[in-house]
């Protein structure tokens, strides 16, 4: 029962990137003894500083890197395709095929998450619908805006209907508009019972849609705390001082 | 194979709106300019040059735009993290290489077989007799660009870098077209570099076995071995790619 309560778990990861440049191998530790979990239903938010560790969890959570030790369960699981399919991933910045057309774009990963035709016409539709994409779904993604692509990004997570969604800074590039725009996409999401996970350097922003936040300092969890509203500045910088 | 066939159909489709392709006119020009030189010569040596600079020119270009593809799938997109999409999706990550080499190597054929049609119209406009002898020879092309794409897919994998990814896969293109000479100096080598050049025709492609295009005017290649030089392409880039696809399985993005 416990298990179906959490939609991601870490227990005791770490990660450790090695990079090899001419027979010398460095080292670099991202994660140590990194323990957090995130409850179904939440908007649980990851802050850190630059190097905390936020994106490497990401990455392990989507099994496009692998711990070194410690234990990752994602919706119960262990990370593997099968489980990444109920899973929805908004990265960073829009890192999407700028030849293809967004319409193009949502076909291939719908085929890519096992959807059919008429499933996959149907989510597009329905994706098109709630984001607002018009007739930009027939434009080149490469001959779109910044706003435009981060759409675009969201709406091919939101493709197979997925339990948890995570956001990779969504908020990464936009104008206070778009930035407006996103929240309110996160919270309808969250409202009709997804999962959220985010990472963010804006903590203003977490501060008006997280229920919790993690604060992660040098690759280990400082705190989990209830978000408070006014709080959530003051006991970030407390904790990674 | 439904994920390995649409990999492949949405990278043709990518491949054929970038502007690599442009790297066509290029070849085009180079053909008429070569054309519009030769004029002034006699008429053999005209259409004899227009075939070899023509077939030279279809087989380096299809190589630059081969290895151009190959590095941005395997390095490019990982660098700049593109391949966090499909990867992030219930697809086997050997379903996903499989078809972007696919996709690669169908735009090389398209690729090919525009460059060697325009070839084939310039020679026709010079009265040149039709030989069927040249359309062999752009099939040979093609399995030596399969077999770089699957060299480089591998190169890219490995590497650190977009340049020495680009320069490793150069050097394999190269090396793959000497092991034929070495061949004529083993007599001369000591045992350990005559057990280095045989270890060498393992490990890269051998492309003296596919130089069909260098052999066009003589025609040195009798037809019995068209189907080794088949099957050795063919198996080549299977043994090749199933690597590819171990490494990419391992592969951290």
């Amino acid at each position: 029962m416990d298990k179906v309560e959490k939609a991601l778990e870490f227990t005791n990861v770490g990660k450790i990137y090695r990079r090899n440049h001419f027979f010398k191998t460095t080292e670099t530790k991202a994660l140590t003894d990194f323990s957090l979990d995130v409850r179904k239903g939440e908007i649980f938010c990851l802050l850190g500083l630059n190097g905390a560790g936020k994106t490497t969890t990401v990455k392990l959570a989507l099994n496009l890197i692998f711990p070194d030790s410690g234990q990752i369960r994602v919706l119960g699981e262990k990370p593997s395709p099968e489980v990444i399919s109920r899973v929805g991933y908004v990265s960073e910045s829009p890192y999407l095929f700028p030849y293809l057309t967004a319409r193009e774009l949502f076909n291939l990963m719908g085929i890519l998450s096992g959807l059919n035709a008429p499933r996959r016409a149907e989510a597009i539709d329905r994706i098109c619908d709630f984001l607002s994409l018009g007739d930009f779904i027939d434009k080149k993604i490469g001959d779109c805006s910044k706003g435009m692509q981060q759409r675009v990004l969201l709406a091919q997570a939101l493709l197979h209907d997925p339990e948890l969604l995570i956001l990779d800074e969504p908020y990464s590039g936009l104008d206070p508009v778009g930035i407006s725009q996103m929240r309110q996409y996160i919270e309808k999401l969250n409202s009709e019972g997804k999962t959220i996970l985010m990472t963010s350097h804006l903590i203003a922003e977490s501060e008006k849609i997280a229920k919790r936040a993690g604060i992660l300092k040098d690759g280990r969890v400082a705190k989990v705390i209830p978000v408070r509203q006014g709080l959530l500045e003051k006991e970030f910088l407390e904790a990674v001082s | 194979m439904k994920a390995v066939y649409n990999v492949a159909k949405y990278t043709l489709l990518e491949n054929a709106r970038s502007k690599s392709f442009s790297l066509s006119v290029v070849f085009i020009a180079l053909v008429f300019v070569s054309a519009f030189i030769f004029a002034r010569l006699s008429e053999v040596v005209e259409i004899r040059a227009i075939q070899d600079i023509g077939m030279g020119a279809v087989q380096f270009f299809s190589f630059l735009t081969a290895l151009f593809f190959a590095v941005k799938v395997a390095f490019v997109e990982g660098r700049n993290k593109t391949i966090y999409l499909p990867l992030t999706r219930p697809v086997k990550r050997s379903e996903y290489i499989f078809g972007r080499y696919l996709g690669i190597i169908l735009s090389s054929a398209l690729e090919i077989a525009a460059m060697g049609m325009l070839l084939t119209l310039l020679l026709y406009l010079k009265q040149a007799d039709f030989d069927s002898f040249y359309f062999l020879s752009y099939f040979f092309i093609f399995l030596k660009i399969a077999m770089i794409t699957a060299v480089t897919i591998l190169i890219s994998l490995a590497s650190t870098s977009q340049a020495s990814a680009f320069i490793f896969s150069f050097l394999v293109w190269i090396t793959g077209h000497s092991l034929g000479e070495v061949e004529f100096l083993l007599d001369e080598m000591s045992p350990a570099m005559v057990t280095m050049v045989r270890i060498f025709k393992w490990i890269f492609p051998n492309y003296t076995l596919l130089n069909l295009a260098d052999y066009t005017a003589g025609r040195f290649m009798a037809a019995a071995g068209y189907l080794p030089a088949v099957l050795y392409a063919a198996f080549y880039v299977l043994a090749v790619m199933w690597l590819a696809s171990a490494v990419f399985e391992k592969k951290e993005f």
